[in-house]
């Protein structure tokens, strides 16, 4: 892989616009088959060179679009709200955001006290386990508790993964519904100052908190005990000890836990302990869930939920390129999540060279589109699939009022 | 323009025949679905406009106070006030079960929808009115729905048109597992026998946010006692949408003068319900190191502490203990330069210029929709999510309870206080536990119960300098002075088109939710934030 350095940025995304960027199905997805004039009404904000911020910018059609990230080549493009008025009359005193994607953000660094391999803005694959578990944990969700069926996962570039749910009823939402959905995910709460973030209470477990137990449990063991070592210190022990709530129970396990040495041997001594309490019927009725509260409290995904409640809240469009990293923030099948590597994601000058070795050495360099002499293709090819999915319920559907909720 | 009250016709008379929106009236509950057509006397608009305004105000005041979660002991405090303030037609509507036996007659119900109309008018023109105003009514509503009894229910639903029926059985039977699993409080026995109604998630999001419910393909299956959820929703729904439309046709209205009182009908009341501006500068950076440590209620002192130690504070920090500090009077220039000094010594100055300093000044309405927000009530701190990494919220919440312990022996309670705090906690009683370590940190004063972080700076303050703060009582009193005045000297206030209050004391947040009985939204707070 080539090396990306911040400075040849600029160099390289004029280039990346005008030949690799798939502004046809771009359009397309937030064309929404030109429902109530979608595009127009649009809120995109560029970042140019100098950290200069633009908000409200918004175009009549695909061609408008492109001219004008010619000219800016914005460093970075959100995406916001579709408003009741077109942008530009953002000073009318009744402009306010009337749609938008339902969307999360999953960030690595939430994950911070719970990784040991990296911290901060690194990332390598054995945390990036944590994105995978968290992607599976909340498409299941979205598709079988809520419905949704569109829903476009993208690498947020760095260390992190977004979804947009693209549905209509997902797109109408408003804020406080955005908020209900968003906290209906969100298992993991309490802040730094709380050690137990996850309370499962009662002998019924809800079926959305069963599921994710389900899938995490595959995981556990591997990711957070074995590769992230959790329970290999002292200070790990502590921490993990911290969940439980129970002075007197915690007490017992710290001794338990300290008679092994490795994070596997302790773990299962933490197994045994607490099954062989449960089978003799002194586990407290409060502890019940304890194994599984746990497991939740490493693995399940935790969610930057603001960024979701929010109907005029941005979020970072797909296909930009990450201004430090250089890689592109390409949408990914949900479905293959763990295989997708954030280490081998396509970073912009080794595109670039892609190209250029591509036309070297074949001569059809006219008629093959440019981006498919890349490793952007996959990407690209994954997004028009999701935009054709998209279209197809423009087909079905007349054009009507959208489901009266 | 006349509006003497010596012209003016007595009090309801009649009201029942000028009024035709009929269906309206053949419940003691309504949707408020249609506007009453009827004329009125606009002396008598007034009055009822000022006594649904006084049921509004109670219920603002007296449901965040109330400390226990039970709805019976939340209306019974309503029901008090009420009856203290001789409101009469309004302790029998909260009360009516919905049947014959009730008591009320048509000019009850005419009375109610007229008043409810004319309060929407006068609180469609802002967002931040439309949310009170709404807050309110939903407040209002729920109380009385839960009168109801099961017929009152019945012909309620009737009277509506809502046609919600049960699932089938062979539905039920297919969806057995995620019922019993999912339905809070259910057991075997129960979801056999009782109905369970199949509707879209947006309807009961309440259910959705404590995941208490079944959901399934975008569908939730709640059981017939969640049906409140419901139908608050849909008066939620109804009564927002309402409001908007009333909000882009009032323009008209405005130009009528004889309505100009009653358009600002709200500023009698709660206009500037924080004046920050008056107290901007009281306090400076420099000041905060000492005033947390005796002052501050121990969730503001937790922050001021996070971020005296990393430098840096996450959004919710940002919104909790920036609006406080607005709120005592730190002023704009010196917030930024507080936020600045910290943020600047982990990140470069640019950083913090673009990243941050809006967010600052969207907070004292320098940006974006340019509204005066109001510091955050316990409630809304209890109530909002925490989620992994952040600091925010209340400690006696929010912090697991070895670590509270520490925190406390750290600010020098006693064991014994510590105890007596810990115990309110177990409880669940958050506001007490506060309000005990405000006992234990300022003995020999009188307290009321903690339920705003303002209140507790106010009243250490009046304490330690002996500067008389005026507590909320005081300023409730007197201004309840200043409306009945107002009222009463309506006609010169028209007159000489003054509707100003002049006192703005400073009060904490009136324009608060009561997310006890209702589920709101932490929305506009996150507005332009991004």
């Amino acid at each position: 892989m080539s090396s990306f350095s911040e400075d040849s940025l600029t160099d390289m995304l004029p280039l990346y616009y005008k030949r690799l960027f798939p502004f046809e199905p771009y359009f397309r997805w937030l064309n929404y088959g030109n429902e109530k004039g979608y595009f127009v009404r649009r809120e995109f904000s560029f970042t140019l060179v100098n950290d200069i911020y633009i908000r409200f910018k918004s175009f009549n059609d695909l061609d408008e679009l492109e001219k004008d990230i010619y000219k800016e080549r914005p460093v970075k493009i959100d995406i916001g709200a579709v408003y009741n008025l077109s942008p530009r009359e953002k000073n009318h005193p009744n402009f306010s955001p009337s749609e938008k994607e339902l969307v999360f953000d999953i960030d690595m660094t939430d994950y911070d006290d719970i990784r040991t391999c990296c911290s901060g803005a690194d990332i390598c694959d054995k945390c990036w386990k944590f994105m995978v578990v968290a992607c599976k944990v909340l498409d299941a969700a979205l598709r079988e508790d809520f419905g949704f069926e569109h829903l476009l996962w993208v690498f947020s570039g760095r260390r992190g993964i977004h979804c947009w749910v693209c549905d209509a009823v997902a797109r109408s939402l408003p804020d406080k519904a955005r908020g209900a959905v968003a906290e209906y995910l969100q298992v993991v709460t309490g802040g730094v100052n709380m050690t137990k973030k996850v309370n499962i209470f009662g002998d019924q477990v809800h079926h959305s908190i069963q599921r994710a137990i389900n899938i995490t449990k595959k995981y556990f063991v591997n990711m957070c005990i074995e590769e992230q070592d959790v329970l290999g210190t002292s200070k790990g022990v502590t921490q993990f000890l911290g969940a439980v709530a129970d002075d007197h129970l915690r007490d017992e396990l710290q001794k338990e836990l300290m008679k092994h040495t490795t994070s596997l041997d302790r773990w299962n001594a933490f197994l045994a302990h607490v099954t062989g309490l449960k089978e003799k019927g002194m586990l407290k009725k409060r502890n019940q869930n304890l194994v599984d509260e746990i497991m939740l409290q490493y693995t399940y995904p935790r969610l930057d939920i603001n960024v979701s409640k929010g109907l005029n809240h941005l979020l970072k469009s797909p296909f930009c390129v990450h201004p430090k990293t250089g890689k592109i923030c390409v949408p990914f099948n949900p479905k293959l999540v763990e295989k997708f590597s954030p280490l081998t994601v396509p970073v912009l000058s080794q595109l670039i060279e892609e190209i250029n070795e591509h036309d070297s050495k074949n001569d059809d360099v006219k008629s093959v589109k440019d981006y498919k002499k890349t490793s952007i293709y996959k990407s690209v090819v994954i997004f028009e699939t999701f935009v054709r999915g998209l279209e197809e319920t423009f087909k079905k559907r007349p054009v009507s009022n959208s489901m009266e909720f | 323009m006349d509006i003497s009250r010596k012209k003016r016709v007595p009090a309801m008379d009649g009201l029942a025949e000028k009024s035709i929106g009929l269906g309206e009236h053949n419940h003691d509950l309504q949707l408020y679905v249609l506007p009453p057509t009827s004329t009125i006397q606009l002396a008598e608009m007034y009055d009822l406009a000022v006594e649904r305004m006084k049921v509004l105000r109670i219920l603002e005041q007296t449901l965040p106070r109330v400390p226990s979660r039970n709805v019976d002991d939340k209306k019974s405090a309503v029901l008090h006030e009420l009856k203290k303030q001789n409101l009469k037609t309004f302790a029998k509507l909260l009360i009516s079960m919905g049947n014959e036996q009730s008591g009320i007659q048509t000019n009850d119900r005419v009375k109610d929808h007229l008043s409810h109309f004319i309060v929407r008018l006068a609180h469609c023109q802002s967002e931040n009115l439309r949310n009170w105003f709404l807050n309110r009514e939903l407040e209002l509503f729920r109380l009385r729905f839960l009168s109801l009894n099961a017929q009152g229910v019945r012909s309620f639903l009737e009277a509506n048109q809502l046609h919600y029926s049960p699932i089938t059985d062979e539905e039920k039977s297919s969806v057995l597992k995620g019922l019993l699993s999912s339905t809070a409080g259910a057991t075997h026995a129960g979801v056999e026998t009782i109905d369970f109604y199949k509707v879209p998630f947006t309807d009961v999001l309440d259910l959705i946010t404590t995941r208490k419910v079944y959901l399934s393909r975008g569908y939730a299956y709640i059981p017939s006692r969640d049906l409140l959820s419901v139908i608050s929703s849909i008066f939620r729904s109804n009564l927002l949408r309402n409001l908007q439309i009333t909000a882009s046709s009032i323009v008209d209205l405005e130009e009528d003068e004889r309505l100009k009182p009653l358009l600002n009908l709200h500023q009698l009341d709660f206009a500037e319900t924080y004046d920050y501006k008056k107290a901007e500068g009281v306090v400076s950076p420099e000041d905060l190191d000492p005033l947390s440590r005796v002052s501050f209620p121990p969730c503001m002192r937790q922050l001021h502490e996070s971020i005296r130690k990393t430098h840096h504070a996450k959004h919710g920090t940002r919104m909790q203990y920036g609006l406080f500090l607005k709120s005592i009077g730190l002023g704009l220039d010196d917030a930024v330069r507080f936020w600045r000094d910290e943020f600047t010594k982990t990140m470069t100055p640019e950083k913090f210029q673009s990243h941050y300093l809006y967010n600052i000044r969207h907070n004292y309405g320098q940006e974006g929709k340019r509204t005066a927000y109001s510091a955050f009530s316990c409630m809304k701190i209890l109530s909002g999510s925490v989620g992994a990494g952040d600091c925010h919220g209340c400690p006696f919440k929010h912090n697991s309870q070895p670590l509270l312990k520490q925190q406390l022996e750290n600010y020098g309670i006693p064991l014994l206080g510590i105890q007596s705090i810990m115990d309110f906690v177990s409880q669940q009683q958050y506001q007490l536990a506060c309000t005990k370590y405000f006992e234990i940190t300022h003995p020999s004063a009188t307290v009321e119960v903690i339920y705003h972080p303002n209140q507790f700076f106010e009243m250490s303050r009046k304490i330690h300098t002996g500067v008389d703060v005026p507590s909320r009582k005081d300023f409730e009193s007197s201004r309840r002075r200043i409306k009945t005045e107002k009222v009463v000297s309506d006609e010169s206030s028209v007159n000489n088109g003054s509707h100003n209050v002049e006192e703005n004391d400073s009060v904490w947040d009136a324009m608060d939710v009561d997310v006890s009985l209702l589920i709101e939204e932490a929305e506009k707070n996150n507005k332009g934030a991004a």
